[in-house]
């Protein structure tokens, strides 16, 4: 039977969710097993991915990108870790933090699809739009 | 305060109050970017054909939702797009500026301006893509719109509200037929839109620059997306185009939009379709072609006096290979339009310019979108055309034919020499009016056939001087009322006195 990403994706989590870390190998292993029986092994990555995404929004867990002129303090990060847990009602946030001088100051921080800009870049670049007019 | 102090001041002031509104926005990632197409990940509300603004502030518009990507054309420069840029959804559906300042400007598909006269600032935007009028606000179509070529008002007329099809090969005087009922309308009523569909910029400039000459760039929007333009914005142009002609529609105004040429929209479209990988059908065209087409000319319209009363006729022009009408755009085009004007190469050789085939073309519309005055000569001139066309074959036989025959092919090689009429010399409807009520009504069956064209010129010409006043009842009246039957008949025979004591 032909199963979907998302179908695999789902079933491996619900095998995988409240147990221990041994056993989660395990099931891992025949989960590999599965694919490959059923000819479908080069899904792997995408399921892989997929699952990620579905343990993140089922554990409560948000990934966040967090891009910065200077390499991030602790008392920053964790005030940033502490605005996403508040506005996405997260459990955990990992944070990935980016270095990248073009944005002169400020933070951007993407989780997922979604992006709040403050970098100082945005906000000249508004200001000079708005002079021009 | 001096100059000078005023500007810092006010600069001051400016950044003193001004302000950033931090939101949160929603992205997607560049994953792919082929010709003129970027696959994106991410974006996971974006509408569709919603607007995504790429970096760089080139534009895009989504037009394959899939499940986790998003497949968008690029409007501009996709050089400078690559994979992992990220892309921002702006919420807003594709948009034109509009507005009474279009006129007299050649603007790109997106509405900014490309002929150098500055920029063009609209508070006002149409949706490029829009659904066209329900039946309860139309009207059937009654008023002409006059082209100032004779062939096409007298025998294919053309009403506002229309949608009548210039079909021909290339190099047929397709753009010409066009361009004249643009020069034709200087002084009038009715707001040109041209519409160039990846067409050559020399082509348009040399449009542009006659317009220009003739006066008649002050009534005339042109819509360019050029051959170097890409794919995307060749498919936009036209709907933009109309975009803006909608804008005088909803004032109650008439608009001429004509669409040169669709066969080359439909190859763009194909060539995104194929990009974005939509399964290809019959001649590798996607499946909605022909939706594509009929969505864009079914916005043409004559709206009832409750909406306005206003119209935009459209003139499509499409393109055949080797006179192949039946291929598939053509065919799609032909039924979706109120007729059509056909052109051909034969026709073109042999001198007959506009080189219109009077027996393929038709107009749908017939002559309810005639002057009376025009409709009485026209009658009589189309049924003069047709006997012509069957006892043609038997025009080489000449001296064996009876008298009767022998008339109607003479009176049929007159008529053939009336219909001819250069280029961006459009005429005035009174003097078409005039002209085709002295030929059916006999007066040049004694001209040779070779003078025939010089009579004209000095009829047009003795009308002008020594009997306007005939002329203007015409014009005003648009009626053949008796009076004006005797004073015209009356300067036709004082002119063929004069003409043949001249000779």
């Amino acid at each position: 039977m032909r199963l979907s990403v998302n179908q695999y994706a789902k079933a491996l989590y619900e095998a995988a969710k409240d147990k221990s870390q041994s056993e989660i190998d395990l099931v891992v292993t025949n989960f590999l097993k599965l694919l490959q029986k059923n000819g479908q092994i080069k899904l792997a990555k995408k399921v892989s991915e997929k699952f990620s995404a579905i343990w993140n929004k089922e554990q409560g867990v948000v990934e966040a990108e967090v891009v910065t002129r200077y390499k991030l303090q602790d008392t920053m990060t964790k005030e940033i870790e502490k605005f996403i847990k508040y506005k996405y009602s997260a459990n955990e946030v990992v944070i990935k933090n980016v270095v990248d001088e073009k944005i002169q100051g400020g933070v951007i921080i993407r989780i997922g699809d979604e992006l709040l800009d403050t970098s100082v870049a945005r906000k000249l670049a508004e200001l000079k739009s708005s002079l021009m007019a | 305060m001096s100059n000078k102090d005023y500007v810092v001041d006010q600069l001051k002031k400016q950044i003193e109050n001004f302000e950033t509104l931090t939101q949160t926005e929603k992205v997607g990632t560049v994953v792919e970017v082929g010709d003129g197409v970027a696959k994106i990940s991410g974006l996971s509300d974006a509408m569709a054909s919603e607007m995504l603004e790429f970096p760089g502030g080139v534009f895009g518009v989504a037009l394959n939702l899939e499940e986790g990507a998003v497949g968008a054309m690029i409007l501009g420069d996709y050089t400078g797009i690559k994979e992992g840029d990220i892309v921002k959804s702006t919420g807003k559906i594709l948009s034109v500026p509009v507005g009474d300042m279009m006129i007299g400007r050649v603007v790109s598909p997106l509405g900014v301006a490309i002929d150098g006269k500055g920029e063009i600032k609209s508070e006002t935007y149409y949706p490029v893509e829009k659904i066209a009028p329900g039946v309860i606000t139309r009207k059937s179509v009654s008023v002409p719109v006059q082209t100032g070529i004779k062939a096409i008002d007298a025998v294919i007329p053309v009403g506002r509200g229309q949608r009548e099809l210039i079909i021909g090969d290339r190099q047929t005087g397709k753009t010409a037929v066009a361009i004249d009922a643009i020069i034709n309308q200087k002084g009038q009523d009715l707001i040109c839109i041209y519409v160039a569909i990846g067409q050559k910029e020399s082509k348009i400039a040399r449009i542009v620059a006659e317009l220009e000459k003739r006066g008649a760039m002050d009534h005339t929007i042109m819509v360019v997306a050029g051959a170097s333009d890409p794919a995307a914005l060749s498919f936009i142009s036209p709907y933009a185009g109309c975009a803006m002609g909608e804008y005088f529609l909803d004032k109650g105004k008439d608009v001429l939009i004509i669409y040169d040429d669709l066969s080359k929209h439909a190859w763009a479209y194909r060539q995104i379709s194929l990009i974005l990988r939509r399964p290809p059908g019959r001649e590798a065209y996607p499946g909605d072609i022909f939706y594509l087409h009929s969505r864009l000319l079914e916005r043409s319209a004559r709206l009832n006096e409750d909406f306005g009363g206003g119209s935009i006729t459209a003139l499509p022009i499409i393109e055949t290979q080797a006179g192949d009408v039946s291929a598939y755009i053509p065919t799609n085009v032909i039924s979706i339009t109120d007729g059509q004007i056909y052109l051909e190469t034969d026709l073109f050789y042999k001198g007959i310019r506009p080189a219109l085939n009077v027996g393929l073309s038709v107009s749908r519309v017939g002559s309810a979108a005639q002057t009376k005055a025009m409709k009485k000569v026209a009658g009589k001139l189309r049924l003069d055309l047709a006997q012509f066309r069957e006892l043609e074959a038997f025009a080489q036989f000449g001296s064996d034919l009876d008298e009767n025959t022998r008339k109607q092919i003479e009176r049929g090689r007159r008529t053939i020499e009336i219909l001819k009429q250069d280029q961006y010399e459009p005429m005035p409807m009174q003097n078409q009016v005039a002209i085709l009520y002295a030929l059916t009504n006999g007066f040049l069956d004694d001209v040779v056939v070779e003078k025939v064209k010089a009579w004209e010129n000095d009829f047009h010409k003795y009308l002008q001087s020594s009997a306007k006043e005939t002329l203007e009842l015409i014009a005003s009246k648009k009626e053949l009322a008796e009076d004006v039957v005797a004073s015209l008949e009356k300067a036709i025979k004082e002119f063929k006195e004069v003409y043949q004591s001249g000779q």
